[in-house]
């Protein structure tokens, strides 16, 4: 695949196949898909369908049974554990359902987190996280630890943290699940917007239909395997 | 993927200050349970210094009332001399020797002594007495000087003092003549009349039932043992039980056909006692560390459970799980050192106060210690390694008890749900 022309994200016959006492659960069977770069894509289906397992393994937290995941050229699931964890942490961005955050650090401290692990010098670290807790309308947060945060708000640290590195994908797995609708709302508004200035592919999961609606693209999931996608 | 070098070192840079900032605050996290925590460990400490040092406390005094001013710490004497202490295997004088013994800094004290068995009689009675020649300054030092109940320290030739009891059974006070007969050096004939000078308190009933001192040179005139000393009494500098300085002083100022003998060698029943009751201090604090080794495992497997999502998160993002192990290990290092170190000043407080006012013990138990010739009281040592050593136990124990939420840092899976 030329640089030029590869899709950001290429899932390629990816299986995972959970080993439980009850026997094998093909979380994912043989699904294929290409995502562009700069897209704002959902994947949806009910609960158990498999979404949490993809984007598990496509942002490299766990091994798939067989097929290929290749993010900006790179093959993911041919690198060894330890090039893993650095391409998450360089090339990734991460935002989930719940326990997003440090408790123990602030704000901008959650936020300049990966960029700390990057070895990012302090002033450039803090200057970026200040720059994007103001993108996700924060100013004034910053030294508030998540505990003094709402819901919502923490969501908004996770989304600004997961852009910190300015990744070439970030993935949210089900990010407004815990939220009412008004910070559903604003979060999905803030990751749109981000999406369109800064070009950042976001692709995540839900099963809320308010936040199906504000999807560019679906991928339509139903037992591991891909049903529909526009 | 290519990440310079540069990058690699800032990056474990940031790692480790992270590591140490993340420690720091999560010890704060749960501040009631930091500080309980923290106490225990404290509270262990100072219980087991306090308990340690007062045992070990007992053990020196009763090693200094049996052995420290009588038969003394140390002894340098002709190696046949032990046991027999038969006068015959005497040591040649050498004060030069014995100037280089005394400025030795280890060396508290130094003293001469001739030393040997006599019939002793006034009148119509007599009794069996062990004599001590005393040096001039050993009878001047404040230790002697203490002891006298009646009479006087008198230079006068042929002076005698004699252990309370002895007195009272010969019926002599000052001023009377007693005859002492004997066995001299090598076979000879020993005979005197000394004058009772005074009285001496020794502590121990059966030492005052049985002691006699004369003059050095008087003892050597007696015995026919000129320019001879049956031992040198030696009192180390550091006198604490987990110290023998024998060996080094042997070493140090070595004298032809003469050894050191430690009072652990001379008294080998003594230092037994003395193992068997530390052993039963050691059972108590045994459990006494087993009770808190198994209280701070239950708050770590608590502060394991608890982060664990927090642990899969931080995997996630991509921290190694070496500085998260490192951050959990840090937080329980200066968890444990600030109790350590709290119980351990608290602790060595304590044993302060108690060396300024020591326990005085009271009834029966007062009584059989008084009849022992021990004074009855309490004294803690004051050897700091036994703090040293306790807070090192206390810490290497929440070390271990650790080992729970590390093997959680490496058993958790970044994998989220
Ligand atoms: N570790 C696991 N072991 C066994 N089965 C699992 C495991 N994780 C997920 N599953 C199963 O895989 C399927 C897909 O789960 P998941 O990816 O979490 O779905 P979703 O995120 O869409 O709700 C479900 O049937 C789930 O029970
Ligand atoms: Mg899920």
């Amino acid at each position: 695949m030329s640089a030029a022309t590869h899709p950001l994200l290429r899932v390629d016959r990816v299986v995972k196949t959970y080993e439980s006492t009850a026997g094998p659960v093909h979380a994912v069977q043989s699904l294929s898909f290409d995502l562009e770069r700069g897209a704002f894509a959902a994947l949806v289906g009910p609960s158990g369908c498999g979404k949490t397992t993809l984007l598990n393994a496509i942002g490299g937290l766990d091994r798939v049974t067989s097929g290929q995941i290749w993010i900006d050229g790179t093959e993911i699931t041919a690198l060894n554990d330890r090039d893993t964890i650095e391409f998450r942490l360089h090339r990734i961005g991460f935002v989930f359902q719940a326990y997003n955050l440090v408790p123990v650090l602030n704000a901008w401290e959650n936020v300049a987190f990966v960029l700390e692990l990057q070895g990012v010098g302090m002033k450039a670290r803090r200057d970026r996280a200040y720059e994007l807790l103001a993108a996700v309308g924060l100013t004034g947060k910053e030294l508030q630890r998540p505990s003094q945060l709402s819901g919502g708000q923490q969501q908004r640290v996770a989304v600004a943290r997961a852009l910190a590195s300015r990744p070439s994908l970030i993935l949210a797995d089900e990010p407004t699940a815990n939220l009412d609708s008004k910070s559903t709302e604003t979060l999905l508004d803030i990751m749109h917007e981000l999406n369109r200035q800064e070009g950042t592919t976001f692709l995540f999961s839900t099963h809320d239909q308010r936040v199906i609606d504000r999807a560019e693209q679906l991928f339509r999931l139903d037992d591991g395997k891909l049903v529909a996608s526009n | 993927m290519v990440h310079s070098g540069a990058a690699r070192t800032n990056a474990a840079v940031n790692e480790a200050r992270l590591a140490l900032r993340l420690a720091w605050r999560n010890l704060g996290r749960n501040r009631r349970r930091s500080l309980i925590t923290g106490a225990a460990i404290a509270f262990a400490l100072f219980f087991a210094v306090i308990l340690r040092s007062l045992q070990l406390g007992v053990y020196n005094h009763m090693v200094a009332t049996v052995v420290g001013s009588m038969s003394g710490y140390v002894q340098v004497s002709d190696t046949a001399y032990w046991p027999s202490q038969n006068l015959d295997y005497a040591l040649y004088e050498d004060p030069a020797w014995l100037e280089e013994l005394r400025a030795n800094p280890d060396v508290a004290t130094a003293y001469p002594r001739l030393q040997g068995f006599a019939l002793l009689s006034a009148g119509e009675r007599s009794g069996v007495a062990q004599w001590i020649g005393l040096s001039p300054e050993e009878a001047a030092a404040p230790l002697w000087q203490a002891r006298l109940a009646s009479g006087s320290w008198t230079a006068a030739p042929g002076s005698l003092w004699l252990g309370k009891r002895l007195a009272e059974q010969l019926r002599v006070t000052v001023g009377d003549s007693v005859v002492a007969l004997g066995q001299g050096y090598q076979g000879s004939m020993a005979g005197a009349s000394w004058v009772v000078a005074g009285t001496l308190n020794l502590g121990n009933p059966e030492l005052e039932k049985r002691s006699a001192v004369v003059e050095l040179s008087e003892a050597q005139a007696f015995a026919g043992a000129y320019g001879l000393w049956s031992y040198v009494q030696v009192t180390p500098r550091r006198i604490e039980l987990s110290e023998d300085p024998t060996g080094e002083l042997a070493a140090q100022h070595p004298l032809a056909g003469a050894h050191f003998l430690g009072w652990q060698t001379r008294m080998p029943e003594l230092i037994q006692a003395i193992q068997a009751d530390s052993t039963g201090g050691r059972i108590i604090l045994f459990v006494l560390y087993v009770v808190i080794g198994f209280g701070l495992l239950g708050t770590m497997i608590m502060l394991a459970n608890e982060r664990q999502r927090e642990f899969a998160m931080q995997l996630a993002m991509g921290m190694g799980r070496g500085i998260l192990a490192g951050t959990v290990f840090i937080e329980v290092l200066l968890l444990s050192a600030a109790g350590a170190v709290s119980g351990g000043i608290l602790g060595r407080i304590a044993v302060l106060i108690l060396d300024r006012y020591p326990l005085r013990l009271q009834g029966e138990v007062a009584a059989a210690m008084e009849q022992q010739g021990w004074e009855p009281i309490l004294p803690p040592s004051l050897d700091p390694s036994i703090t040293l050593t306790h807070a090192g136990v206390i810490v290497v124990i929440a070390l271990v008890a650790a080992a729970w939420p590390l093997r959680t840092v490496f058993k958790t899976s970044p994998v989220h749900r």
